[in-house]
């Protein structure tokens, strides 16, 4: 596949033509017989208009329904030709950005936000092909409408052009306001971000709200929010609402003016009529016209916001170099990382083929040390599967979410199956087959989020990984229940030679473990050892979990 | 059918509406009878060419139209884009304050819940309405003004030229019809092609979320994979669209040498013999192409603005079949319960197939203000749904809950005799629990959940901090900016809890959080329950045995039913359910 990404807009473009050029070829050759057609019959008009006074009774009528003929065919097909290799260039450029973000770290592009990312996936990549489909089919469309035309109507009269000029600034002018209006229309766009947020707000808090009856407060609010919008729609609204009816009125004054040449210089009513026509026949590419230049600005932006990300996702980020670097060798047999704990380099050793826990109080970094070993791992080539905190889950079936791209086979659905029984999420569905195919909802929310994070535990589990890295698996697990799963995951045998390294608040869950590495803001690790150990001396980790021990 | 017709009438009963519709109106009528002088106006041109003063006075008479036609124009769109903005606000905010009021609530007979999840919600309210202002971005009002012009242009023609007039006019009608006839099936294309959009914009939302965590596993191009197929179906669509639409413009563009085609074949029997005529008829064939190609386009806005407001009516009418609250607390009287009965014979929820349902039964209970009471179990025992009904969120058939008053005979029972009785019994609940929401806004929003912030609170506030050292410690103040994001699960329901303890509720319920807290967190939300108790009936789902050790009274639930009662220390010597839940609790 061609390299599209890596190019500045002009390159595209170029390449977009040389890659098609055969479709353009096309194109432009309809273009220009449409437009010749079309010169033809203001002329034909007139020719009526001269004969009226001898009697129109044998006039020939097939001309009219070739020229329709020819105008329905070469309009389509330039059209078309311009349509079809934009199309598929944007298909392009979108499966190779996605491609490009799933293989890199995450770290490259950890700054943009992911409705930053759907933003440029989604509309950016639209405006691009609004550039190359569109506004180059305009621009063709008026560049040989104007050769095609000009020489037609000065073949009539040369002095006729200048009447044409208070339509062109009719258009300048819709031009300007349309441009200038794009303002309101931003502001617009931003506000209904900002309804839709508190909608979404209102709807997580509608229990709340209504506990404390507080619905006055908020329909208050929404008033506001909403109106803000509104105006923001309205002020955009009448620059349009005085600029669109200027066009006609352009149209006209051209007209007027045009009769006034026609009289003045003798060239007999008839004149009148092909004018007319002429005027009629520069409407058009004129009136798509005003819209090319908001195009270029909006694909140009567009485009630098692409090529910003693109350039990010291409060199290793600094946390990721500066990871590399202090971990250049492949995790081992003993797997000791040097991971950047608040500032300062701190060394974590983790035992290959046991159960560490990490803790420490909430905030103090260990979500962070997780990732990155994650990252470092993953870096080598390593095999691993991390589960956050809060894990993102597709809105996709259950199947998808554990199984992920890899090919599904029957003895991988049995397994995932158990899994799902001993997680307790095998009542959802009335067997497996129902169960795999259950959508989970967007980011799982038909699933509670202690659902959906033993779902992640499940891909996690399903995963070829040799290493696995859970922040707080079982928070919203029970006690009574997370003493089960653990049971029934250690009786299944799917646990044996994997690492895992984990984070808890819980005694609980600590105990399931080896070895206990305690975390603190300000200290580092201020404790590391054998759980037995640990949790049955005078020890730091033994002081922390005092009150949870009855 | 009747209740609609009142509702849509409430609805366009806005301030201010009249006059707008009387601009709009008085618009089309004067583009009417300006559309009318023009094909007259035209000819005129022509026939005075001979004649320079009147040709003079002919080119001035035009161009006074042309004005005419453009500031009449401006006018209409500005009262269009008014109505519009004002019709807009009243819909959305109708929706909104109908939603917001609407209580969603499960019985064992229904289970009402989710029947408009977030995104339909947004849907009705934004996007819904949102097609009505599509009729002004797309131009769709324009096309109603240009038809009155063009339709006058016709009729006044046909003083002209009476045959080579109707049969235009004829043609015309047949092509617009023609046109819209083939939007139809046109339609059903569009509607492929935003389906696939749909399909790709929500895998790559989808994608997005997630790509960078399933980075760090087994993914195997999940991403790329789900996109790839996205993508290729929406080029698909799109391209046999592309076929269709080009088409069928190419096609109304040819209109232009067919309708000149239909005037010429009409010459032997319309009799012109005059240039003026023909200029006017080519004009007039000129100015009707736009708007006759415009029209098929824009009637699909209409019908989507058309669909938008049906949906706007079922949305509303399924919501004013439930329960709603008043806008402001329904509850007038200044009775000050201070006990609480709890009767509950019998709650079964509601299942579908022959599924068995969970069940829960004879419980029985009372509860004074200032009181603690723990409710324990292991899971599966009844805890949440008991709470779920104690919150009105579930409504059981047979039971009588029933709040009381010490000097005063009045009581109030739930779920009473209607929805009326289960609402003004919701008003004396507050709720701390996961799902207590934490806002965006301000703390001293989040507690007070007002707008306008009373004069009291600030007191109040330093009272807390001086209270629960806490807040100090994390280092926020009133007017800090929360983000939820940011909070710990720990860290929001202590703020839920200073809200109720604010609000000062008859009685609050609490879903304590089970895991997650360190320990100056949980000393903070133990002392939070203190407060509240101060003024309020607090009952308690307890996951901690320190929580309930000091309870005046502990409910020990075992498979839906009350199997004790009492304080710790008596639980310990006479119940083994309650020795049993210690024991699942201590962690060796």
């Amino acid at each position: 596949m061609k390299n599209r990404l890596d190019r500045s807009i002009t390159s595209l473009v170029i390449l977009q033509f040389r890659e098609y050029w055969y479709y353009y070829l096309v194109a432009f050759t309809c273009l220009f017989f449409t437009h010749y057609i079309g010169s033809q019959l203001p002329f034909l008009a007139k020719e009526l208009a001269e004969k009226v006074g001898d009697g129109l009774e044998n006039q020939p009528v097939g001309i009219f329904f070739l020229l329709a003929l020819g105008i329905i065919i070469f309009r389509t097909s330039s059209r078309l030709s311009f349509f079809y290799p934009a199309r598929v260039m944007q298909k392009n450029l979108r499966v190779e950005l996605v491609e490009k973000l799933e293989k890199v770290s995450p770290l490259r592009y950890k700054e943009f936000s992911s409705g930053q990312l759907y933003q440029i996936i989604q509309n950016d990549m639209d405006q691009l092909r609004a550039l190359i489909g569109f506004a180059l089919l305009q621009l063709g469309n008026i560049v040989v409408a104007l050769a095609v035309l000009i020489p037609k109507i000065s073949s009539f009269n040369s002095s006729l052009i200048v009447a044409l000029s208070p339509m062109l600034i009719s258009f300048i002018f819709f031009t300007l306001v349309v441009s200038k209006n794009r303002k309101y229309y931003k502001q617009t766009q931003d506000y209904q971000g900002e309804v839709q947020n508190f909608i979404m707000e209102s709807y997580l808090g509608k229990k709340t709200i209504k506990n404390f009856h507080a619905e006055q407060s908020f329909i208050d609010l929404f008033d506001k929010a909403s109106f803000k919008e509104l105006v923001a729609f309205y002020r955009a609204g009448l620059g349009i609402a005085f600029s669109i009816p200027v066009i006609p009125l352009g149209v006209g004054m051209s007209l007027v003016w045009g009769a006034w040449i026609i009289r003045t210089l003798d060239l007999g009513a008839p004149g009148l009529v092909l004018f007319s026509g002429f005027i009629f026949l520069f409407l058009e590419p004129l009136m798509y016209v005003s819209w090319i230049g908001v195009v270029f600005a909006r694909s140009g932006a567009s485009w630098n916001r692409i090529r910003d990300l693109v350039s990010k996702l291409e060199v290793p980020a600094t946390d990721e170099k500066k990871l590399l670097e202090m971990n250049p060798h492949k995790i081992d047999e003993e797997m000791n990382f040097k991971v950047l704990f608040w500032d300062k380099w701190t060394n974590v050793d983790i035992k290959r083929g046991d159960w560490t826990v990490l803790i420490g109080k909430t905030g103090c970094g260990k979500s962070e040390v997780l990732k990155q070993m994650a990252e470092v791992i993953k870096s080598h080539g390593e095999s691993i599967s991390y589960v956050a905190q809060s894990p993102y889950l597709y809105n996709d079936t259950i199947s998808a979410n554990i199984f992920l791209g890899k090919e599904v086979t029957d003895e991988l659905k049995k397994r995932a199956y158990d899994l799902l029984k001993i997680m307790g999420l095998d009542y959802l569905a009335d067997n497996r087959e129902e169960l795999l195919k259950l959508e989970v909802g967007e980011n799982g929310k038909r699933l509670s989020g202690g659902q959906a994070k033993r779902l992640c535990l499940i891909r996690s589990l399903m995963a070829e990984a040799t290493v696995l890295l859970w922040d707080d698996p079982f928070s919203s697990v029970d006690l009574i229940l997370e003493k089960q799963i653990v049971e029934d995951l250690k009786k299944s045998g799917l646990m044996e030679g994997k690492t895992v390294v984990l984070t808890s608040h819980r005694l609980t869950t600590v105990r399931l473990s080896q070895h206990v590495i305690f975390l603190e803001k300000e200290n580092g690790i201020i404790e590391e050892g054998e759980m037995s150990q640990l949790l049955s001396s005078k020890s730091k980790t033994y002081e922390y979990f005092s009150d949870q021990m009855v | 059918m009747n209740t609609s017709q009142i509702r849509w009438f409430e609805i366009f009963k806005f301030k201010g509406i009249g006059p707008l519709m009387l601009v709009i109106l008085i618009c089309l009528v004067i583009s009417a009878l300006l559309g009318s002088q023009v094909p007259g106006l035209i000819a005129e041109l022509s026939r005075t060419y001979d004649d320079l003063d009147l040709f003079k006075q002919s080119l001035i008479n035009l161009s006074i139209v042309f004005f005419g036609v453009y500031f009449n124009r401006a006018l209409y769109q500005v009262g269009v884009n008014k109505f519009i903005q004002l019709l807009v606000r009243r819909v959305r905010n109708f929706c909104y304050e109908k939603w917001l009021l609407h209580y969603d609530v499960q019985s064992s007979k229904d289970k009402k819940t989710e029947a408009f999840p977030q995104g339909e919600v947004l849907a009705r309210i934004m996007n819904d309405t949102e097609s009505f202002r599509e009729l002004i971005t797309s131009g769709t009002f324009g096309i109603f003004i240009d038809l009155f012009f063009v339709v006058s242009c016709l009729v006044s023609f046909l003083k002209i030229n009476l045959i080579s007039g109707g049969f235009l006019m004829a043609m015309e009608v047949l092509a617009s019809i023609s046109l819209i006839w083939l939007s139809k099936y046109m339609r059903a294309i569009y509607l492929s092609v935003r389906n696939a959009q749909g399909f790709m914009s929500r895998a790559v939302a989808n994608v997005v979320g997630g790509v960078s965590e399933t980075h760090y596993t087994d993914h195997q191009m999940y991403a790329s994979k789900n996109c790839e197929k996205r993508f290729t179906d929406f080029l698909d669509k799109q391209l046999v669209s592309n076929v269709w639409d080009a088409s069928y413009y190419s096609l109304a563009e040819s209109l232009y040498p067919m309708l000149l085609a239909c005037v010429v074949l009409i010459f032997p029997y319309s009799k012109i013999t005059e240039v003026a005529v023909i200029f006017a008829i080519v004009d007039l064939i000129q100015r009707s192409i736009g708007p006759i190609k415009d029209i098929s386009g824009k009637i699909a806005n209409v019908q989507r603005a058309i669909t938008g407001f049906q949906r706007i009516g079922g949305f509303i009418n399924h919501l004013e079949d439930g329960f709603s609250s008043d806008k402001r607390s329904a509850l007038g009287d200044t009775v000050l319960f201070d006990e609480l009965e709890v009767n509950i014979d019998h709650f079964k929820y509601f299942t579908t197939k022959g599924q068995s349902a969970f069940s829960l039964k004879d419980i029985h209970f009372v509860g004074k203000r200032g009181e603690l009471i723990g409710l324990v179990g292991l899971s599966g025992s009844g805890k949440s749904t008991l709470l779920n009904i104690l919150a009105a969120n579930i409504i059981p058939d047979s039971a009588d809950i029933r709040l009381k008053c010490q000097d005063n005979p009045s009581s109030h029972s739930y779920p009473g005799s209607g929805p009326l009785d289960v609402v003004r019994y919701r008003e004396q609940i507050g709720i701390v629990s996961q799902e207590s929401h934490v806002f965006s806004e301000t703390l001293a929003f989040n507690i007070t959940l007002s707008d306008v912030i009373p004069e009291d609170f600030e007191k109040f506030w330093s009272w807390i901090e001086e209270q629960i050292p806490y807040f100090k410690e994390w280092g926020i103040n009133s007017k800090s900016q929360i983000r939820p994001d940011e909070l710990s699960s720990g860290q929001k329901q202590l703020l839920a809890a200073v809200r109720s303890c604010y609000l000062k509720k008859t009685i609050v319920l609490f879903d304590e959080i089970s895991s997650g807290l360190d320990g100056a967190l949980e000393a903070a939300l133990r002392k939070v329950v203190l407060l509240v108790q101060q003024n309020s009936l607090t009952i308690i789902v307890a996951h901690r045995v320190e929580t309930i050790i000091e309870a005046d009274k502990i409910l020990v639930l075992d498979d839906g039913s009350l199997v004790s009662m009492g304080q710790h220390a008596e639980l310990l010597q006479t119940s083994q359910t309650y020795a049993q839940f210690l024991q699942e609790l201590s962690p060796t």
